[in-house]
């Protein structure tokens, strides 16, 4: 064991130390260390610009990280502790910009009390360069995923915007008000989110919707603006449009358009198998279809429409649930769930609507 | 010479070393350089005459492997919470740290500094839409640029005010 005033000087633990690239101080007292063989270059570089050589080191002004870290030091060497006390990486620049990794340790060995600071740029440089490339790519994949979102918001916006023209003729066409068939979009939105569906399939039904009676289109003014009752004849004509819609919509690559094609067809279909054109009954109707139909009837209900005057939302209420017998009972149970949103957009709808903006024609 | 610890606190990749070159050097690199553990740079300032000497700990962002080792802060006057304007997720991180630091130090002055203000036109800036209620819940916000330099100075100035109050 080497006195108190020797320094490290074997050959052997010297060219350790220079192999290791490390610094080794023993305290004198707190605060105050003197070097142990060579000091190495990284540090002279760094730290010993103007300090006389072999110290007493004090680290406060010259390197505030290892000040920081004696702060911890300080108490692991006076309880003689074992192991090593770790600092974690710093890094320092010297007065050249090159960069330095360096970790400082402190043990006890024996009575004295050891700082080790190494540097460790080399060791390092690997796991550095690999986290460097990890965060690089993950930014890149961020990037990626950003400008893939931009690009599908952009599709999204254009069809939303054909969808809306398309409803636009539909509006003029049918004599319907714009605000009933964007008021069924909203309600199908609220209801296919409480039923579970995805975000996508969410917004795709608020567009396809509102395109259930495209097929109105095609249907003649005198039938389709007629103030009496229908013939049954001109009734058979009326009883084409979602057949008529589906074909102006079917085989369409855009999934929002199949939806509303399925939902053109189906739309009159009752869950007791008493609508028309198919006569369909039960989970054989598109489930878009059969959200779709309890919201253009209980919307048609409680607003204008051509043959009969509006009801309060409550009568409404009253009617949609004594025909629940024709609607999915989970859609009905779902659709009960969310009247008050339902009447809050009617609602607000109706403000609008006094405002001069809810009727097309 | 008073010396204060200010730390940098924010998910990797936000700009923190680029806003403390900003301050330090005036200068910003486009090249990204990922801080690994801390560095600590000075920088003197001035503030009602006195001078203020600032130690600005530059701390390795967070991410999912490396987690902001909090005895770092110790003896910090104050941090600077940094995110990046144009990913919506690093606002996030930010209030998960604020939460943590205040859990392990108490409350200290902060800011919160939104950063690459530069680049506005691929801010997601709409999704962030705590930022409002953070507001009025009593944070400081600053939208900063390390590129162009905008509001940087500014940034340290308003912590450094509170940090002496």
């Amino acid at each position: 064991m080497k006195g108190p005033d020797e320094k490290i000087t074997e050959p052997l633990l010297v060219e350790l130390m220079a192999a290791l690239d490390m610094l080794v101080l023993e305290r004198i007292k707190a605060y105050e260390y003197r070097v142990q063989g060579e000091i190495p270059k990284f540090f002279r570089r760094l730290y010993l610009d103007g300090v006389p050589e072999g110290g007493p080191f004090r680290f406060w002004e010259i390197a505030p990280f290892i000040d920081h870290f004696l702060e911890q030091a300080e108490p692991f060497w006076m309880l003689g502790s074992r192991g090593r006390l770790n600092s974690g990486t710093w890094i320092e620049n010297d007065i050249k910009g090159n960069r330095y990794q360096l970790n400082a340790s402190a043990l006890c060995i024996g009575d004295s009390r050891i700082l080790l600071i190494q540097n460790l740029s080399q060791e390092n440089e690997i796991q550095s360069k690999l986290k460097q490339s990890a965060r690089e790519a993950m930014l890149a994949k961020r990037t990626l995923e950003a400008q893939v979102k931009a690009r599908t918001k952009d599709i999204r916006n254009r069809e939303e915007e054909l969808a809306v023209r398309l409803l636009s003729a539909i509006e003029y066409r049918h004599g319907d008000t714009g605000a009933h068939i964007r008021r069924i979009g909203l309600y199908a939105e609220l209801l296919a989110a409480k039923l579970g569906w995805t975000p996508e399939q969410c917004y795709d039904i608020r567009i396809a919707a509102p395109l259930h009676d495209v097929g109105m289109i095609a249907i003649p003014d005198s039938i389709l603006l007629k103030p009496r009752r229908l013939n049954p004849e001109e009734f058979d004509i009326l009883m084409k449009h979602p057949e008529i819609g589906y074909e102006m919509l079917k085989d369409s690559e855009i999934p929002l358009l199949r939806m509303a094609a399925d939902i053109a067809r189906y739309h009159h279909e009752k869950w007791d198998g008493t609508g028309y054109p198919e006569g369909l009954s039960g989970d054989a109707i598109p489930q878009s279809a059969r959200l779709t139909t309890i919201c253009d009837i209980f919307d048609a209900l409680i607003n204008s429409q051509v043959y009969r005057g509006s009801l309060t939302f409550e009568s409404a209420t009253e009617i949609i649930k004594s025909e629940s017998h024709r609607f999915d009972p989970d859609i009905y149970s779902c659709f009960v769930d969310i009247l008050p949103e339902i009447r809050a957009i009617w609602w607000q709808n109706l403000q609008e609507g006094s405002k001069g903006e809810n009727t097309v024609k | 010479m008073i010396q204060k610890k200010i730390c940098m606190l924010g998910t990797f990749a936000v700009g923190k070393t680029s806003i403390v070159r900003r301050f330090t050097e005036d200068m910003f690199s486009e090249k990204y350089l990922t801080t690994v553990g801390v560095k600590i740079d000075k920088k003197e300032v001035e503030l009602d005459g006195d001078k203020v000497m600032l130690l600005l700990w530059d701390l390795e962002g967070e991410d999912d492997f490396t987690e902001i080792k909090l005895s770092y802060l110790r003896g910090a006057s104050g941090y600077l919470l940094v995110a990046d304007g144009t990913r919506a997720e690093t606002f996030d991180i930010v209030i998960d740290i604020q939460k943590k630091v205040e859990a392990s130090l108490g409350t200290l002055p902060f800011l919160l500094l939104i950063n690459k203000c530069d680049l506005t036109d691929l801010w997601e800036i709409e999704e962030m839409d705590g930022l409002q209620r953070l507001s009025e819940n009593g944070w400081d916000l600053l939208t900063t640029s390390a590129k162009t330099g905008l509001n940087v100075d500014t940034a340290f100035a308003k912590l450094v005010a509170r940090m002496i109050r």
